[in-house]
């Protein structure tokens, strides 16, 4: 019977599989002609300037000018013209009566908070309706069907407004900044309408998706209808690779020669150093981006919640959009680790601009962000134990814990050395405070960084226990390991923090190794050896959604807000390290913007962002509100997904 | 107008009002110091969050909606107001490119004086810290003879060591990414061929412990420095070597000497010219004078220069320069020149600026460092800039009130 059902399903899978290909195969029929129609047009546009030149200069014609890539160092024929050498006058920088720029990072920002919301909304999309197929419980089922569609039709208002977005800022770019943006297009235009033609490949694979959800939703159509949400997210991610190639080229730029004169290969200038570390930065990013999106809204429906159902509903939605969001947090810093060795390897001094030198302050309120991001978890997961009884036996531990996270914020956020006026110099007596100067080093910092981390790991672990006693025999062996993995885990990481001290740099920073280790080894190991130990663990009572304290709530928007201000201070950084350069080395800023603002103004344009973001999302959410779904909720029930929340058993 | 009868209904209203007003003078807060001093902006947060938390308790039917938007821009407000807490500075970008005269006409000092301007910006700035110039070398380098470099060796002894190094058997069977500069360059064969080398090609010979991390020193994460994104002539090189010999008591090779030691590491196609800039204009149409003098008064000082070493009375954030006296020149001026030491021919208050400004080394005020002041502000301030520069400073008067400079 079993065999035969999974033949069966088998069967479905493939089918539906099949019905999806001809269907994406429909919608990507215009991209896979022009692919070709393009190279020729390329070629041709080749021939017919030798023509030409041939034409018009007679026998003198000078043999096709050779380049060498700035970057990869490849010998290329020269395509196009060099990058343009601009002047500060109306022609190459048209303007009103206010700073372009300014104008510009707006329209960029409101565009990347909404194409980051739409593309990660899909991924969560895909994966609770994944759930809510495989769940044999029926009420759960469709409880996780009705949360995944409630979260595409939101996406729906949102995903057009990412497009006008985008058409806002493609006009910007042209209205203000002209000269620039006829150079990228004469490098990247094959690219921007294979852009174009995916784009238009989402969109109908999108609205398939939605407008069909209710049609296809039993049987084999349903497995059709989830294998669209992978074509879906395929689509967006590369999407978001090409846009990611023009902004990385303009940091890294290669498949131009040193003036800047296209040399033919498009895929040189797309896949440039930066781009994949770029792209794996921001696929993490906007993961945890719209993780923080939607526990905000699920707050937000929580504190406006008119009966108990619906609070039990949207705190349980709450969590989970936090599980998924800190999920993806953890290895972002490691993405962003790479992403800077990258950094350094393409071109040193950018890198300590980034870390020592102009920009290097806006890493310490990115320290302060994390730290509060960190903080805040904790704190939701602490609050979050009300829910369970059998807590009580945890909550002695959070004020220790409290103070180790404080301590460690403090030493995290300690600068090392910094850009200086003379004045302060001399006031404290060299580039290091005296005292604090001794925390602000990297040997101090990964560790702190890394027993935040395992704190929060600790953290969870008890929230796991909170409602259960262990049952399996080998119990207290169990808490023995548990005891011994995270306290040699402090031990050595605090161990080699101060051993740091003593050694020189390039032995240090192989320290950061087995430190990581130990933090990782709390997170899976702890994490494997607890799952195990809670398996027909004795419940103490059920997880009481909805009995939260409404500050968790207030927690879930801080996360939320911090989240996007981060990603705003981010990106202004990656987007800033070229300081006078629209392309870097190759096309200078010449508008009367090539400075680089204070960080209190970018700060203050972020945080403008950030609530202008906030306020039309606003917008988007009581669109979506209008004619919602009830959501089948049964009272009392728990509704844990697989291994993410503890469950009653 | 019955609804002026319902007492809740015009409390609302009341509250309504409030909450509007708030709003009013957190937006003009904002257009009033979008620039001028965009440090307060944070200040329209903290309104907005208060206006907003007013609304949410008396108007229930959006009470949520406006606590959470409250707390979200609180959030947002701690954080813009953190970041404008701290230190501000803001990176100007470089310089057009300025043509440098014949270098084979310049004196010796002449040309040291160059050198440290391409590494530090200035000349005199190799005492402070954070200066910088085109060269930027003082992003990795250290130059004190008691300084560490952690990013790259230290350049105190350079022109000693480099002798040493060309002796090394690391040096002459070197193991590197690129071992010559290009083919047939050959490897340098004293300390002045081992400086020109090194600056053209980084990678010849790592110094050990310096390469990039995981290369094993067999690759330099210094850039060629006459290829972008620094872009120095073979002739700025020269300077920046002989500033390198000259600061440290040394005799400098003669520039000869050294353009052939940088010929023999750069092949010819690989030679910067420098810009054609030499009648003021860069070639993105940059002048080289400091300030155009139309700038607003805080603005044009700023651009002169003058609130780096000199706190001047009136001015915004012209408070922390101490290299150089507070400009009370009104005060100052007629007991200066009387003093013994005075050299110069002022007899008016505007005179004696003027005079500062073109000849600083007439007269040094008594606890401050002679040849401080740079002696080129005659050649990059234009008359209008003086102008204004002195009419504002001789009404500076020590115990009362400095003039209106937007006035000025």
């Amino acid at each position: 019977m079993k065999r035969l059902f999974e033949g069966r399903m088998r069967n479905k899978q493939l089918l539906s599989w099949l019905a999806v290909g001809v269907l994406v195969g429909a919608l990507l029929l215009p991209l896979v002609i022009s692919i070709p129609l393009l190279a020729e047009e390329f070629e041709d546009a080749a021939l017919e300037q030798a023509a030409f030149a041939e034409e018009t200069l007679g026998e003198d014609v000078p043999a096709q000018e050779i380049g060498y890539d700035v970057h990869y160092g490849d010998e290329g024929i020269v395509q196009g013209p060099p990058a343009p050498v601009t002047s500060d006058n109306e022609n190459d920088y048209p303007r009103y009566n206010f700073e372009s720029r300014v104008i510009i990072w707006v329209a960029n920002q409101q565009h990347l908070y909404y194409g980051s919301f739409v593309l990660a909304v899909p991924i969560f999309v895909m994966i609770i309706e994944f759930i809510g197929m495989v769940t044999k419980d029926r009420a759960m089922a469709q409880k996780y069907d009705t949360l995944a569609y409630d979260f595409i039709k939101i996406s729906i208002t949102a995903y057009s407004i990412t497009a006008i977005l985008g058409g806002v800022l493609v006009f910007t770019f042209m209205i203000l900044y002209p000269a620039f943006w006829t150079y990228m297009t004469k490098i990247f235009h094959p690219a921007m309408h294979i852009y174009v033609l995916l784009f238009l490949a989402e969109s109908g694979t999108l609205y398939i998706y939605y407008y069909g959800w209710d049609a296809m939703r039993e049987g084999l159509l349903k497995w059709v209808h989830l294998s669209m949400a992978v074509f879906l997210n395929v689509f967006g991610t590369v999407l978001m690779m090409l846009a990611n190639s023009w902004a990385t080229f303009m940091m890294s730029p290669a498949g131009v020669d040193a003036e800047g004169q296209y040399l033919g290969n498009i895929w040189l200038a797309v896949h440039n150093h930066l781009w994949n570390p770029v792209n794996i930065h921001r696929i993490l990013g906007n993961m945890v981006f719209g993780g923080g999106i939607v526990a905000a809204y699920a707050a937000y429906r929580f504190l406006s919640a008119k009966n108990d159902e619906e609070r039990a509903h949207y705190d349980w939605m709450g969590y989970v959009a936090m599980f998924i969001a800190v999920a993806f947090l953890i290895p972002l810093p490691f993405a962003g680790y790479y992403l800077m060795r990258e950094v350094y390897a393409y071109r040193q001094q950018m890198g300590i601009t980034l870390m020592g030198g102009l920009l290097a302050w806006l890493f310490i309120i990115q320290a302060v962000l994390i730290g509060a991001l960190f903080l805040t978890t904790n704190y939701y997961l602490w609050q979050g134990m009300e829910r369970m009884r059998g807590a009580e036996r945890y909550q002695k531990y959070i004020k220790y814990m409290t103070f180790v996270l404080i301590v460690c914020f403090l030493v995290w956020l300690t600068p090392h050395t910094m850009v200086m006026t003379p004045t302060e110099l001399k006031e404290m007596g060299g580039q290091q405070h005296p005292v604090v100067g001794n925390y602000g080093v990297m040997s101090a910092k990964n560790g702190a960084v890394n027993i935040i981390i395992t704190t929060t790991v600790l953290s969870f672990l008890l929230y796991q226990r909170c409602n259960k006693i262990p049952t399996v025999p080998w119990a207290r062996y169990g808490n023995i390991a548990l005891w011994a993995l995270f306290s040699v885990a402090f031990v050595n990481i605090i161990w080699l923090a101060i051993y740091g001290y003593y050694i020189p740099a390039n032995v240090r920073v192989g320290l950061s190794v087995p430190q990581v280790v130990s933090t990782l080894s709390c997170l899976f190991i702890g994490m494997t050896i607890n799952l195990f130990m809670m398996r027909g663990a004795k419940p103490t009572g059920p997880v009481e959604w909805g009995k939260i304290s409404v500050r968790s709530q207030y927690a879930l928007f801080m996360l939320a807000t911090s989240f996007t201000w981060m990603m705003g201070l981010m990106g202004y950084i990656r987007s800033s390290v070229r300081l006078h350069w629209h392309v870097n080395e190759i096309m200078r800023d010449n508008s009367p913007w090539a400075f680089t603002h204070t960080i209190g103004f970018a700060a203050n344009m972020i945080s403008f962002n950030v609530l202008f973001f906030w306020v039309t999302l606003l917008f988007v959410f009581w669109l979506g509100s209008l004619g919602t779904k009830k959501a089948v909720v049964e009272k009392g029930r728990a509704a844990p997904v697989a291994a993410l929340a503890p469950s009653t058993n | 107008m019955d609804f002026l009868k319902d007492k809740k209904l015009l409390f609302r209203l009341w509250i309504g009002l409030l909450a509007l007003g708030l709003v009013v003078l957190a937006i003009t807060n904002y257009r009033v110091n979008f620039y001028g001093n965009s440090r307060l902006l944070p200040v329209s947060l903290g309104i907005f969050v208060t206006a907003t938390f007013l609304l949410g308790i008396y108007f229930q039917k959006v009470r949520v909606v406006m606590h959470g938007a409250a707390f979200m821009i609180f959030v947002a407000a701690a954080f813009a107001g953190f970041s404008n807490w701290l230190p501000q500075t803001i990176g100007e970008p470089p310089p057009f490119e300025e043509k440098i005269a014949d270098i084979s006409t310049m004196s010796t000092q002449e040309l040291a004086d160059l050198g440290e301007k391409l590494i530090f910006g200035a000349v005199g700035a190799s005492t402070v810290k954070g200066s910088i110039g085109k060269g930027q070398c003082p992003l990795c380098h250290v130059f004190g003879s008691s300084e560490h470099g952690e990013r790259a060796p230290n350049m105190y002894g350079l022109p000693d060591r480099s002798e040493k190094i060309v002796k090394l058997d690391e040096y002459q069977n070197r193991d590197t990414v690129q071992t010559v500069a290009f083919d047939g360059s050959g490897i340098a064969e004293s300390g002045l061929e081992y400086m020109a080398e090194s600056h053209a090609c980084p990678n010849c010979y790592v110094s050990p412990g310096f390469g990039k991390g995981g290369t094993n020193d067999r690759e330099s994460p210094m850039p060629a420095i006459h290829k972008s994104p620094i872009n120095l002539t073979i002739d700025e090189m020269v300077a920046i070597d002989t500033w390198s010999y000259i600061r440290e008591g040394l005799e400098a090779p003669s520039v000869d000497e050294m353009r052939v030691a940088y010929e023999k590491f750069i092949p010819e196609d690989e030679r910067p010219q420098a810009s054609s800039g030499a009648d003021g204009e860069g070639e993105g149409g940059e002048s080289q004078l400091y300030a155009t003098g139309d700038e607003p008064l805080p603005k044009l000082f700023e651009k002169a220069q003058c609130t780096v070493c000199h706190v001047i009375p009136g001015i915004p954030d012209a408070d922390e320069g101490d290299f150089g006296p507070e400009l009370y020149v009104k005060t100052n001026a007629p007991k200066r020149m009387k003093d013994k030491n005075y050299t110069g021919s002022a007899s008016s208050v505007e005179a004696y600026i003027l005079e500062s400004i073109l000849d600083p080394n007439l007269y040094i005020v008594p606890d401050f460092d002679e040849d401080l002041m740079p002696e080129d502000f005659g050649t990059g301030l234009n008359a209008k800039t003086v102008f204004r520069i002195v009419n504002y400073l001789s009404q500076l008067e020590k115990g009362k009130d400095p003039p209106n400079h937007e006035e000025m």
